[in-house]
């Protein structure tokens, strides 16, 4: 028998002159002792609470005497401390503030969210007076994943789910607009975001207005939601209005300006920090080194330790630290090179930008040069750029459609 | 070699099962598990012997513990010296 896993057992020493028919007659009564050390007298070792109670019989009948000299265990510990009523109270005091805070949501998160931020999901839940601190039995889940749907429509799939103390908010985000319900209560259009020559086009659903080769402006309907009904003498006898769907890539060229003044300021860090240790309940914190200062200028970074029981039992404090870095501003001039670093680095983040957008790049002629007081990077960048904007079909488009059928 | 040996030689059965032989494994010098003990017949701090189907299984060293022991195994730590049948 090995420790691992006793709740509670004694450490006794065992007193006889003959311990091997003592240990063998406790091993065929199925008793086990762990940690056996030989003494003169007989053997130190460990036995189980349940099992010391067995061992009377035995220690008769083969002249043992056993004497505890060790209690380790919950049931001792409470034994122990049976006449300390502040003892008892403390644990039932403990066990209903446990249950208290098991009533709240102390802390909301969210999982696959990318475009929009947890701050600005907070901010929406807040609004709809969901909060950290509130009673979990007046959170209305299917009301969160419709709120949450109907605020954002690029958010195409939300999950809200309790978990012990947490709020956890899975979403689905998707590049392209999810219009639901009946196509035929939102007729709705595809418009050109930007001027360019439509390259490639493929219709779904609509009546399309382009072909390839067209150029297009800005707002102009690509696909139309109306669908015009003929009949076998390719008479106009009524419409159809639906949710125009189509595949459309324009090549467009954007144009492309950044600038760079010469003389800017930048931050020198001295590297000196100072750290604080800060206690926050719920949504409010507070610094705990009181008698540091404060830099002039400086940088924070707090970093947040929420407590918890478990993964999903989150308690309503936290702990943390905050540090300070800080800084001097310094007005610098940049140099040729470094303004042309900077300039080409501002543009690949937009080239980035534009590819994560599903933007094609086909070419671009981008050049650099001097102005009187700044650096300044433009030119053109040509792309093949999916449309992905829609607009519902006007009154007024119905209305001509209507005439038109009846002219 | 007895004749029960030579019967289950001859099937090739398990010979810890079909004889009861002790099955002894040895950690270094430092730690020893006897498996199909019978009874433990001496124990001191210098030498234990443990009583097997086979006969007696003494082991000698220097400061023995008996870390656990059940039905099945004994389990001993110490400075072992020396296993003897």
């Amino acid at each position: 028998m090995k420790s691992d896993g006793k709740a509670s057992y004694v450490q006794v020493k065992v007193v006889s002159d003959r311990p091997e028919r003592f240990l063998n007659m406790c091993r065929h009564r199925q008793i086990g002792f762990w940690n056996i050390n030989r003494t003169e007298e007989g053997f130190n070792a460990c036995i189980t609470r349940q099992d010391f109670l067995l061992i009377k019989d035995i220690c008769y009948k083969t002249g043992t005497k056993v004497r505890i000299t060790k209690k380790v265990g919950v049931p001792f510990l409470l034994f122990k401390y049976r006449k300390h009523y502040s003892f008892l109270v403390g644990i039932l005091l403990s066990c209903a503030i446990l249950y208290l805070c098991g009533l709240f949501v102390w802390n909301i998160s969210f999982t696959g969210n990318s475009k929009y931020t947890n701050s600005m999901l907070l901010k929406f839940l807040r609004s709809m007076n969901v909060y950290s601190g509130m009673q979990i039995s007046k959170i209305d889940c299917d009301n969160i994943e419709s709120s949450i749907r109907n605020e954002y429509p690029d958010i195409t799939w939300v999950s809200a789910e309790i978990s012990g103390t947490r709020l956890i908010v899975h979403i689905k985000e998707n590049d392209v607009a999810m219009v639901t319900g009946n196509s035929e209560d939102n007729p709705r259009d595809i418009v050109a975001a930007e001027n360019g020559i439509v390259h490639s086009i493929i219709t779904r659903k609509g009546t399309p207005m382009v072909k390839v080769g067209d150029t297009v402006e800005k707002g102009q309907i690509l696909v139309s939601g109306v669908v015009k009904i003929l009949n076998d003498a390719g008479e106009h006898v009524g419409n159809i209005y639906t949710e125009a769907d189509a595949d459309i890539i324009v090549s467009a060229q954007y144009e492309y300006y950044d600038k760079l003044n010469v003389q800017h300021e930048s931050k020198i860090y001295t590297g000196s920090t100072k750290t604080k240790k800060i206690f926050g309940f719920v949504d409010r914190d507070i610094e705990l080194n009181f008698s540091f200062g404060t830099f002039e200028n400086y940088d924070v970074i707090t970093k947040y330790e929420p407590c918890m029981l478990t993964e999903s039992f989150y308690l309503p404090f936290y702990f943390g630290s905050r540090v300070y870095y800080e800084y001097n501003e310094v007005v610098e001039n940049y140099t040729e090179d470094e303004a042309k670093a900077e300039l080409s680095k501002h543009f690949n983040y937009y080239i980035e930008d534009l590819v994560e957008n599903k933007v094609q790049i086909i070419e671009y002629n981008v050049k650099m040069y001097t102005d009187s007081d700044s650096f300044v990077m433009s030119g053109s960048v040509d792309v093949l750029t999916p449309v992905i904007e829609y607009r519902p079909v006007t009154d007024i488009e119905i209305k001509v459609n209507e005439e038109n059928k009846n002219g | 070699m007895t004749g029960k040996e030579k019967f289950v030689n001859g099937l090739s059965i398990a010979k810890d099962a079909a004889l009861g032989a002790p099955i002894v494994t040895v950690l270094g010098n430092y730690e020893i598990y006897v498996e199909n003990f019978k009874s433990i017949v001496f124990y001191e701090c210098d030498a234990i012997k443990l009583l097997t189907k086979q006969g007696m299984l003494t082991i000698t060293g220097n400061m023995l513990e008996i870390q656990h022991y059940d039905d099945e195994e004994i389990a001993i730590k110490g400075r072992i010296c020396s296993i003897e049948y």
